[in-house]
């Protein structure tokens, strides 16, 4: 069972948390210029990344803040956390 | 006018709960007093403001507890507060929060029947809380004062370390018989 | 009955403490301290069970929980345990055990005869014969899992308790052997919290079955002194018959206790009787030991061919000589440890070695004790039906690969197999560890961990054999693993010396030549032989992966801990390639079975899920309400009188709320109390109407839309202060909105001003509903309650019952009616004092049912019954709730996605039956075609379906009656009103409605703003 380490709160158990898939999506400031690509890229389109993916989580069970985190999908290792409007940090092996 | 004066009653989820036989006492902490407390203490004026209606300062270190007063104050998130008030505190407590806070981005929220509070007293009560909960509570790892939000089984808590040995626990009004009965059977099988 | 194979003395079992237990019905005695194994091999017994695909005759092959033969059925009634492993069921007074897989008994047994056409058994015989015609494989399969039944369930609920256990250490240590104890004995002098959990029912491991030394002293001396420091330590806890049994991410390791299993049944007093631990462990370390590899030659599987380990187990812990003229067949030196303390015990002893000219310490040692050794030399045949008798053994040619010159003959009991060893890297594999085969010491042993899942494996398991190196590593392991944990220097004290022997290479023969055609097992419990493995390999199977599923191979309850890689050293000689080349297949939690209870736990009966209920669940109990699961909630469903039907219950509280007054539980709504200066804001966005206009104290309906532009929530939300709203949410949605909101506050408009604070809990809500609602109320407070102070769409505070409480004129049955809210511990209260006053305008409670019914009435949706996810607000005709002036707010943009514009979209409409009297399934398919019934080969297409369907006495029928209403999402429906429609139903009707607008009662709304 993975340990996350909520940014407040410290290492806990995966049931504490609810995954909120690929971060550093940013809703367009504008939808209504979107062309259809552009707005389903928006809402549908993930990267699916074998390797270093940046990702959201929430604490669910604990504190409730949400927080992005860097997962090597392959061996589930995190490489980083850090919170929400923080700039994604640099990891090794980052191929993005 | 109405004309019939009412005899109000009041019950609790754990009305009528039986307590296990056992190293750990269960009890209904009955009505604390409960409000929800959310603002920023990182700028403007919200936790001095908070800070001179309490009587001191809201935690800020995450998962701790502070008292001031007959009022307790648990950290529930960077932004988030709850304080236990006597009970029929909190009507009044609400209010002079909400005075004094004004215009001042915040929110003062009563939740006083929205959790219960379940004691637990006695010496095994972190082997209690194994049986459900997957914090560490070793005491190197949780000591007095200190709280945490998670889940015990199926059921959202806060637990509160009292002292060296006695924990509360915070859960919500429509988990607080699962999470009794959950307590209780663990209490039981750990005394046989 | 005598125990005629006991030895006079030795063993750690307690002579003084005679048990007694019966076997297949007979009687035995035996000794505290014995296994149910021990105890039979000393009575003689050595047929306990039938293989799984030829019923042929099997007796015990181990002494631990690698066992494959030995599976029992143990005990009775509820609480019968299937493919119990007799080698690790420790003996109690009165147990209780049979023999399985066999019919009518072990001894006759009819399902032998599968033996007589074994050579019409190969494998994948049941796939290639039992696949034509498809469509009897389910009969064919009931009856080959008849045949093949491994043990019984228990058809009674399990009467014994179970609990879970979290816990948190230092230094996880798995096996309580030498490597594990010394291991635990260095990490526990730093402080660290330590576990040691050991399968056995004492710390030992191979120490309890063996003669070595540690300082020159008898091994179990330094064990009983490492216990004792041990026992000194507080942050060590010591775990026997506790079996460490998966491994999974980030150090989190599940163990099964076993607390009162060697009581036997119910003598276990109030105490569970498995403990589940689930251990989050900083540090890992390993001991788990190895496991007796079997030589796989012709006819190895009669009873009394055993492994040579197990035979060296019987006799020195628990006293027993399981034969009297022991046959030891080797290819490695451990073998001989077997024949010396055999003949030592009194039994005559012969070994065959596949080896050359084997002359190590330990060969020496036997030949001088008078054990005939037979160099060079393999087994190629055994005799003896239901036991073995005896063997025949030949000379082996040069490259071992055939045997060569006559054949002779060994009368012998028992054949002890020393095979070689495999360390035992179950959880090092399920840590996603890797493994390195040493082609050397011919085993798998582990190359490299996972960062997450740091660990050090230690002793046997780390391919370690020799005892004082084994100590050595386990002492500089609990060191190390304790530094990494944050505790000590890491610095290593000296390993004590040990029994130390010089040994020779083991030689490798995966398959033991012979002449003609004879049976070599090398996966006992599923009968898998060589022939199959290279049958496999000729049909094409490469891949380990489905070599194994083809031949059943390690598939048995034992999870081939004897056979996978005899089996992959068979395969890659088949295939004319390396083991390495072949792989391993995947090593899966649980190492050992592990029973359902203890996984469940706690979480059974009325701990298997919380019933959420609300302040007034005491008297909707007491009032004999039929209650409906709504997500986590037990909601009154309809409240029936005595001798009511559903139906009959319905139906009155239908007509009693829209003719007098109903009161309703609605608490369980999801509440959420918004407040911050940009609440309005965020409200613009999260709904599709706008809000801006709406005044302090009223109140105002909105659908959530996700991006897709699609609806995922809908309810009411009402004004309380300038920047202040209390929002509800439909009863299963609570939290998923509460969610929304904080994922879109936190990630995406974190400059928003707004706080969100989930009250759904704090408020008790008692909605009454009917023209007599406003009388009722009037009786209960001082609140204006007339239509200009308190119109349609209102709110106001004031005391209700005597308590504060908010009041919302808000209506989902079209009434008027009355949302009452108070804090949640005054809801009994409020809910029995409008009952009392309410007697005299005959009040009616009414449960979700008939709410369904009256909302339906309306042709107010429920969102997830009457959407799908799938639903536009356009799609429901809601075009009126969506802004058009607004620029923004969430799904907007995507109405005008290509698929959304197309048209042709499902919409609602209503639906009446032309037989008032039918009601409609609801999930019912409309048919695209008027006349549906298509030719033969054709099919119809679906044109939408049924989503909400009620019989209701407030819409009459032709004969002035009650009928049926339905809503159903319909193709294009808004533009069909006045069309009939078929239904088909899956009894073959064709049922005949009449699209109309998805309203059916007081269309104007007039009563509901009276």
């Amino acid at each position: 069972m993975l340990t996350i380490k909520c940014p407040w709160c410290g290492d806990r158990d995966l049931t504490e948390f609810a995954a909120g898939g690929e971060g550093h999506i940013a809703r367009p400031l504008e939808p209504a210029t979107q062309s259809d690509a552009e707005w389903g890229d928006y809402i549908y389109t993930r990267k699916n990344t074998k390797g270093i993916h940046y990702e959201r989580w929430m604490h669910a069970q604990g504190c409730r803040r949400w927080f992005n985190a860097v997962r090597d999908t392959v061996s589930d290792e995190f490489l980083a956390f850090y919170k929400t409007g923080e700039p994604a940090p640099k990891v090794e092996g980052d191929g993005s | 006018m109405v004309n019939t004066t009412f005899d109000v009653s009041k019950i609790s989820p754990l009305d009528g709960m039986v307590p296990p036989v056992g190293g750990v006492s269960l009890r209904e902490k009955s009505y604390v007093g409960k409000i929800n407390l959310r603002g920023n203490v990182e700028s403007g004026d919200f936790g001095h403001i908070v800070e001179s209606v309490l009587g001191g300062f809201v935690p800020t270190t995450p998962n701790t507890v502070v008292h001031y007063g007959d009022l307790t104050i648990f950290w529930l998130g960077p932004d988030e507060w709850l304080i236990h008030t006597p009970e029929g505190g909190q009507g009044d407590l609400i209010d002079r929060l909400r005075a004094a806070l004004g215009d001042t981005h915040s929110a003062v929220t009563d939740v006083s029947d929205y959790f219960v509070v379940i004691e637990m007293r006695g010496t095994d009560c972190r082997d209690v809380l194994a049986r459900g909960c997957s914090l560490d509570f070793h005491p190197r790892s949780f000591v007095a004062d200190q709280c945490a939000q998670s889940h015990f089984s199926h059921a959202n808590v806060l637990i509160h370390q009292i002292n060296d040995t006695d924990f509360d626990v915070q859960v919500r009004w429509t988990y607080a018989q699962y999470l009794w009965g959950f307590l209780a059977e663990a209490v039981e099988n750990m005394a046989a | 009955m005598s125990q005629s194979y006991r030895l006079e003395s030795g063993g750690k079992i307690d002579r003084a403490k005679p048990l007694s237990f019966t076997f297949n019905g007979k009687s035995y005695g035996g000794y505290q301290g014995d296994t149910l194994a021990s105890a039979l091999i000393a009575n003689g017994v050595k047929l306990v069970g039938r293989s799984f695909k030829y019923h042929r005759p099997r007796g015990f092959l181990s002494a631990g929980s690698d066992e494959p033969n030995a599976v029992v059925q143990l005990e009775e009634g509820a609480y019968t345990d299937p493919n119990t492993r007799a080698t690790v069921v420790e003996l109690y007074d009165g147990l209780k055990a049979a023999s399985q897989n066999c019919w009518p008994s072990v001894n006759h047994d009819v399902g032998e005869i599968n033996s007589l056409f074994a050579r019409f058994l190969p494998a994948g015989f049941y796939y290639k014969t039992f696949m034509w015609p498809p469509k009897l494989w389910m009969w064919y399969e009931e009856r080959i899992r008849h045949a093949a039944g491994m043990g019984v369930s228990p058809m009674e609920s399990d009467p014994d308790k179970y609990e879970n256990l979290y816990t948190h250490c230092d230094v996880l240590i798995a096996g309580g052997g030498p490597a594990g104890l010394a291991a635990a004995l260095t990490a526990g002098r730093t402080g660290a919290r330590v576990i040691i959990a050991d399968e056995q029912d004492q710390m030992g491991g191979a120490l309890l079955s063996s003669h070595d030394e540690i300082d020159g002293k008898p091994a179990m001396v330094w064990v009983e002194e490492t216990l004792a420091e041990l026992a000194t330590m507080p942050e060590v806890r010591i775990l026997p018959r506790t079996t460490v049994t998966g491994y999974y991410d980030y150090n989190w390791l599940t163990a099964l206790e076993k607390v009162t299993d060697h009581k036997g049944p119910g003598n276990g007093g109030d105490s569970v009787r498995q403990r589940f631990w689930k251990i989050r462990a900083k540090q890992v370390v390993l001991a788990t030991g190895a496991i007796e590899r079997p030589l796989v030659f012709a006819e190895n599987d009669r009873p009394g061919i055993m492994m040579a380990s197990a035979v060296r187990t019987y006799i020195n812990r628990y006293g027993v000589l399981p034969g009297k003229e022991i046959l030891v067949f080797a290819n490695n030196d451990s073998g001989y440890l077997t024949a010396i303390d055999a003949i030592k015990a009194g039994a005559r002893v012969y070994v065959a070695d596949v080896r050359a000219n084997p002359q190590g310490d330990l060969v020496k040692q036997a030949e001088a004790l008078g054990v005939k050794i037979y160099r060079n030399t393999a087994i190629t045949g055994t005799r003896g039906r239901k036991a073995v008798t005896g063997a025949e053994v030949m000379e082996l040619n040069e490259d071992g690969t055939d045997v060569v010159g006559s054949h002779y003959s060994i009368d012998c009991d028992i054949i002890a197999m020393a095979g070689g060893w495999n360390p035992t890297v179950h959880l090092f594999s399920q840590s996603r560890g890797k493994l390195r085969w040493d082609e050397a010491a011919t085993m798998f042993v582990p190359k490299e961990g996972v960062a997450i899942n740091p660990s050090r494996s230690v002793g046997c398991c780390n391919g370690t054999m020799n005892l004082g190196a084994v100590l050595a590593e386990g002492l500089g392991a609990g060191v190390r693993a304790a530094r990494d944990a944050g505790f000590g220097d890491g610095s290593a004290p000296e390993a004590p010396t040990a029994t130390i022997v010089a040994e020779e290479p083991v030689r490798a023969m995966w398959e033991v030549p012979c002449h003609g055609h004879k049976k070599k097992f090398h996966e006992f419990q599923n009968d898998s032989t060589s022939a199959d493995l290279q049958l496999a390999t000729r049909e094409g199977m490469l891949s380990v992966e489905h070599t194994k599923r083809y031949t059943t191979t390690g598939m048995g309850t034992d999870q081939g801990k004897t056979s996978n890689v005899t089996g992959l050293g068979i395969m890659a000689a088949a295939q004319n390639r390396g083991i390495p080349a072949v792989g391993t297949t995947t090593f899966r939690p649980p190492y050992t079975p592990q029973a359902f209870g203890a996984i469940t736990g706690q979480n059974r009966r009325e701990l298997f899920e919380q019933n959420r209920t609300t302040s007034m669940q005491p008297w909707h109990e007491s009032h004999g309400a039929v209650f409906e699961d709504v997500g986590d909630w037990k909601r009154p469903w309809y409240f029936p009188k005595p001798g009511e039907s559903m139906h009959d219950a319905v139906q009155r509280e239908c007509k009693a709320t829209r003719d007098g007054v109903g009161i309703m539980d609605a608490s369980t709504l999801g509440k959420i109390d918004i407040q911050g200066p940009d609440s309005l804001q965020l409200l613009e966005m999260l709904y599709t109407n706008a809000w801006a206009k709406l005044g302090i104290g009223r109140c105002r309906y909105g659908v959530m839309l996700n991006e897709h532009g699609m609806i995922f929530d809908d309810g009411v939300t009402t004004r309380l202060g300038e920047n202040h709203f209390h929002m509800t949410t439909t009863t299963g949605g609570a939290a998923r909105v509460m969610g929304w909101l904080e994922e879109w506050l936190q990630t995406e408009w974190p400059d928003m001003q707004v706080y969100c604070t989930s009250v759904t809990e704090q408020w008790a809500v008692a909605t009454i509903s009917g023209p007599r609602a406003r009388a009722l109320l009037s009786e209960l407070t001082d609140i204006d309650l007339d239509v200009d102070s308190l119109p349609f769409m209102g709110m106001t505070e004031g005391n209700v019952a005597g308590v504060p409480a908010r009041v919302y004129r808000i209506s989902f049955t079209g009434e008027v009616a009355f949302e009452i809210n108070v804090p949640q511990a005054h809801g009994l209260h409020l809910w029995e004092t409008l009952m009392a006053l309410g007697e005299k305008y005959d009040i009616c409670p009414y449960g979700t049912e008939t709410m369904h019914v009256l909302r339906a009435e309306k042709g107010f949706i429920i969102v997830g019954q009457d959407t799908d996810g799938t639903c536009t607000p356009m799609d429901v005709g809601m075009d009126w709730i969506v802004s058009k002036k607004k620029e923004d707010f969430l799904g907007k943009r995507s109405f005008s996605r290509s698929d959304n514009i197309k048209g042709n979209r499902k919409e609602l409409v209503g639906l009446l039956t032309e037989d008032p009297k039918i009601v409609l399934p609801e999930g019912a398919h409309i048919a695209a075609e008027t006349d549906p019934k298509p030719a033969m080969g054709k099919y119809t297409k679906a044109a939408g379906h049924v989503t909400s369907s009620y019989m209701t006495p407030n819409i009459t029928g032709p004969d002035g009656e009650g009928r049926s209403i339905a809503l159903a999402v319909l193709r294009n429906g808004q533009s069909r009103h006045g069309e009939t429609i078929t239904v088909p139903l899956m009894d073959g009707r064709m049922v005949k409605a009449l699209v109309t607008e998805p309203i059916f009662f007081d269309k104007e709304g007039e009563r509901t703003r009276g």
